[in-house]
């Protein structure tokens, strides 16, 4: 019934309060993303767990057998089907760098120009790394699954249990966290933002901040418009 | 450029506008969204999405972004060290993804069961055709009968999984090269890999996005030993994403950032130790850090000891600081009798004796014998000595209405020795200590040691040229620079940094270490952070205040040791592994290094920047630019 009431929706003239979806979204696979867990297109409920990294390599032959033993012994003991990820990738000096660069700001303002000389310097070579694959930011994520919420919540408590025995503290993603954790993989120039859109204005999210409004020319396409700058593909790009 | 009032009231006027439209904006589109119609499903959605043989391209943002699904198997022999897929994802924008599905014990048990009859009948096949065993056969029935025990008993399960790397590229040629590269890495590891063909989208969503959804995957059974050895979660915790960016760890390539100050981090005090010979990255790598909390918002006031002379001229030059070169016959002294400030808050605080502690330190430097105290008679009547000067100048140890006394009424170390000649007229000691005391009271070094102090932080940088004094006099000074910087930051507590090249030196004397111990233990009180450079680990081993300093080191920074038993020092200290004691001995370049904090520890290339790398003195055959350090880095951890 959502689904029949969505399409119908969808499908109505704006100034009836139509909303038609973005062109792509039948891509995602998804129903929806709730306020901790993901609804995919079947129906089957999804929690996203952020795991810390491991250093096996920093750790004696000893340690490493150890935790190995403690993992296998959490493997043992999974509820159902899970699904670690890791995605591994340039960056993770994004902050530094911009907080280097609003203190080079602050300090020139000040009259200090060496060091503002320096914390400009220092922003622009985390900016190189970056961009040269210098420093990488890792991203581990565990996933379970679940038809229904009660059955969901089992299997996290579960889970969560297994893995703090096992020495990796897991941590449910949550709220934006979780449609940041999305985004993340399906917007690719939204390394550190994520924005959403209306007709006549966007909503930037910038990662662990505020958020902060600006106004931006919409990016749906209207009517059979579609950009040449797409190669013939369907949707338009933001100006 | 003035402009009128009217035009700044407009400004602010209009600001204040734009900041109420936005906030309207804002709720407005809270109010949209929840209305449902367009969710966020719809903003998540890629502009473009385009299926193609060999990728799935998703456009967002005006960037294009090229995927490819490579579906993995593992590898004959995993290794046992769990981390084989480290090298993977090293290469580029990759995903690695693992799908764990485990199978029921009964339905394992009755596969491995159809294994094991399959397999025997192979080789009962092979009896009867007279026919030699093969070897394999029989390994692979030995197997199944430990596996099927292993399974009954509960020990291992068995899990059917999807192992597969997705790859992401701004275009279709870096796409191939990412391909090309990591390719290389599954060659490398034995680990056969093939394209989900036309499946592309598909594989996205399956292995890339954190849906556990898997529409692609051919799955393989692994037992639980095999799949804990496939463990996908390598990574660093020392970084806490915030505050000095020490370096790229070499393993994993993830940025360091450190915030030694940040108590609630499990930092009990915010000094640091860089151990390491000469030439191997210690002035750098302490330079790198200082750099980076000189350009803060709030920097804190700078002390360094430059015994070379030459490590930090530069950085005093361009950061408009104050240099200050202590020599015999130099214009600067500090005055080791000045007396900290009176604290009110801490009733049991008595400045007098304090500061008499550190000048029976001082004394004992320049009287005795290199590693000896001074003999206990010296030390009663030095004691005396330095009690009576103070007494002369107004300040009684036992009166604490005296104790707050001018610079210009402080004593100095020629009103101590004055007391010494005349205790010694019939004191055997106290004739012998004036005597030993005589060159730096009023002799050669007068100049140094016993005036009045001339020198004030009162610039962003001090940096204290010790060049020009003997090396044997070297510890002494430094001595006075460490007394007169905890002085001062009693005085006035405010963020302070004190760089202390060569500590061994100091660590060598039982009173000068004794300060060293003080300055990590109480430093943090009054906001100094404290920084000493050595180059082996037991030149802080050797005495009981040097083991207090490496406690009270948040961070400890180990670059190239020298030999063995450096490595072996470093190794029972900290619990290293047989590949860091390697790294440390024999791989580890210059700038490279392992940290070693509460958090735990990192081996990491250390990161200046290049306007910071050319305040630094060259160092002969360093390459500068970044992209030689990035190839460095790239070999480094390659070894």
């Amino acid at each position: 019934v959502a689904g029949l009431v969505e399409a119908v929706r969808a499908r109505l003239p704006r100034w009836l309060g139509g909303q038609p979806g973005a062109t792509q979204r039948d891509a995602l696979a998804l129903r929806g993303v709730g306020r901790d867990a993901v609804t995919l297109a079947g129906g089957e409920l999804r929690a996203v767990f952020r795991v810390p990294g491991v250093p096996l390599h920093a750790m004696p032959d000893e340690e490493v057998e150890g935790f190995l033993g403690r993992w296998a012994a959490c493997l043992n003991a999974l509820p159902a089907g899970v699904h670690f990820l890791t995605r591994s990738r340039s960056g993770g000096l994004e902050g530094y760098a911009e907080q280097k660069r609003a203190t080079a700001t602050a300090l020139a303002t000040r009259g200090e120009a060496a060091l503002a000389r320096l914390a400009e310097d220092q922003a622009a070579h985390a900016e190189r790394l970056m961009a040269g694959g210098g420093v990488r930011q890792d991203e581990h994520y565990a996933v379970v699954r679940g038809r229904t919420e009660a059955q969901l919540a089992t299997r996290c408590r579960q889970l969560q249990r297994l893995m703090d025995r096992a020495g990796l503290p897991a941590a449910r993603v949550r709220d934006r966290a979780l449609v940041e954790a999305l985004a993340r993989q399906w917007r690719a120039g939204s390394s550190h933002h994520f924005a959403v859109y209306a007709p006549d204005w966007t909503l930037v999210y910038d990662e662990g901040r505020t958020p902060a409004a600006r106004v931006t020319p919409a990016r749906y396409a209207t009517g059979t418009a579609i950009s040449p700058a797409t190669g013939g593909r369907l949707g338009e790009r933001p100006r | 450029v003035r402009r009128p009032p009217a035009l700044r009231l407009r400004e602010r006027w209009d600001e204040l506008r734009w900041r109420v439209d936005d906030a309207r904006r804002e709720r407005a589109a809270r109010r949209l969204l929840s209305l449902g119609g367009r969710g966020v499903l719809d903003e998540l959605a890629p502009d473009a999405a385009e299926h193609r043989r060999d990728a799935y391209v998703v456009s967002a943002n005006g960037q294009d972004c090229w995927t490819r699904t490579l579906l993995l198997d593992w590898p004959p022999e995993v290794p046992a060290s769990g981390d084989w897929l480290t090298g993977l994802r090293a290469e580029g924008d990759v995903t690695v993804s693992l799908h764990v599905d485990p199978v029921d014990p009964g339905k394992a048990a009755g596969r491995l069961k159809g294994q094991r009859l399959w397999q025997t009948s192979e080789a009962q096949a092979r009896a009867l055709q007279e026919r030699l065993d093969d070897p394999d056969t029989q390994q692979a029935i030995a197997d199944a009968d430990a596996l099927l025990r292993a399974v009954r008993a509960g020990r291992v399960r068995l899990f059917s999984c999807t192992l597969a790397a997705v790859l992401r590229a701004p275009t279709e040629a870096a796409l191939d090269e990412l391909e090309r590269r990591v390719r290389g890495q599954c060659d490398l590891l034995g680990v056969p890999c093939r394209r989900a063909t036309w499946a592309h989208a598909s594989g996205f969503r399956s292995h890339a996005v954190p849906t556990g959804h898997d529409t692609v995957g051919r799955p393989r059974t692994v037992d639980s030993r095999v799949l804990a050895a496939t463990f996908p979660f390598q990574g660093e915790r020392v970084s806490m994403g915030r505050g000095v960016f020490w370096g790229t760890a070499l393993v994993t390539g993830e940025p360091v950032l450190l915030d030694v100050r940040d108590a609630g981090a499990g930092f009990a005090a915010p000094h640091g130790a860089i151990v390491g010979p000469t030439g191997w990255g210690k002035t750098t790598a302490f330079w790198t850090v200082l750099a980076q909390e000189l350009a803060a918002e709030a920097p804190p006031d700078v002390v360094l000891v430059d015994p070379k002379g030459t490590d930090y001229a530069r950085i005093t030059t361009e950061l408009g600081g104050k240099r200050v070169r202590l020599g015999a016959g130099g214009v600067e002294a500090l005055n080791v009798l000045d007396l900290p400030p009176v604290d009110a808050s801490q009733p049991g605080a008595d400045p007098v004796r304090e500061q008499t502690r550190i000048v029976l330190g001082l004394l004992e430097l320049l009287t005795a014998r290199e590693g000896e105290a001074l003999d206990p008679d010296q030390g009663a009547v030095a004691e005396d000595a330095v009690f009576a000067a103070y007494r002369e100048a107004g300040a009684d140890k036992d009166d604490a209405a005296t104790w707050s006394l001018p610079p210009e009424r402080t004593p100095t170390l020629a009103d101590v020795q004055r007391h010494l000649e005349a205790a010694g007229e019939g004191d055997e000691p106290a004739r012998a200590l004036a005597r030993r005391l005589r060159p730096f009271a009023s002799g050669t070094l007068r100049g140094l040691f016993s005036r009045r102090t001339t020198v004030a932080l009162d610039a962003p940088v001090v940096s204290f040229d010790l060049s020009a004094l003997d090396r044997a006099l070297r510890p002494a000074a430094a001595y006075l620079i460490g007394a007169f910087v905890w002085t001062a930051a009693r005085r006035h507590p405010r963020p302070r940094v004190l760089g202390l090249d060569e500590i061994a030196t100091l660590l060598a004397h039982e009173s000068s270490a004794r300060l060293c111990g003080d300055l990590f233990a109480m430093g943090r009180s009054a906001g100094l952070r404290v920084v000493a450079m050595a180059q082996l680990l037991t030149d802080f081993e050797r005495t009981a205040e040097g083991v207090r300093v490496l406690d009270n080191a948040a961070t400890v920074l180990l670059v190239r040791q020298a030999g063995g038993p450096a490595v072996e020092a470093a190794a029972r200290r900290y619990g290293l592994s047989a590949e860091e004691q390697r790294f440390l001995r024999d791989v580890a370049q210059r700038g490279d290094g392992i940290l070693v904090t509460s958090r735990g520890r990192v081996a990491l290339h250390v990161e200046p920047s290049p306007l910071a790398l050319t305040w630094l003195p060259p160092a002969p055959g360093v390459p500068r630019d970044g992209a030689a350090g990035a190839e460095r880095n790239a070999s480094t951890a390659a070894a």
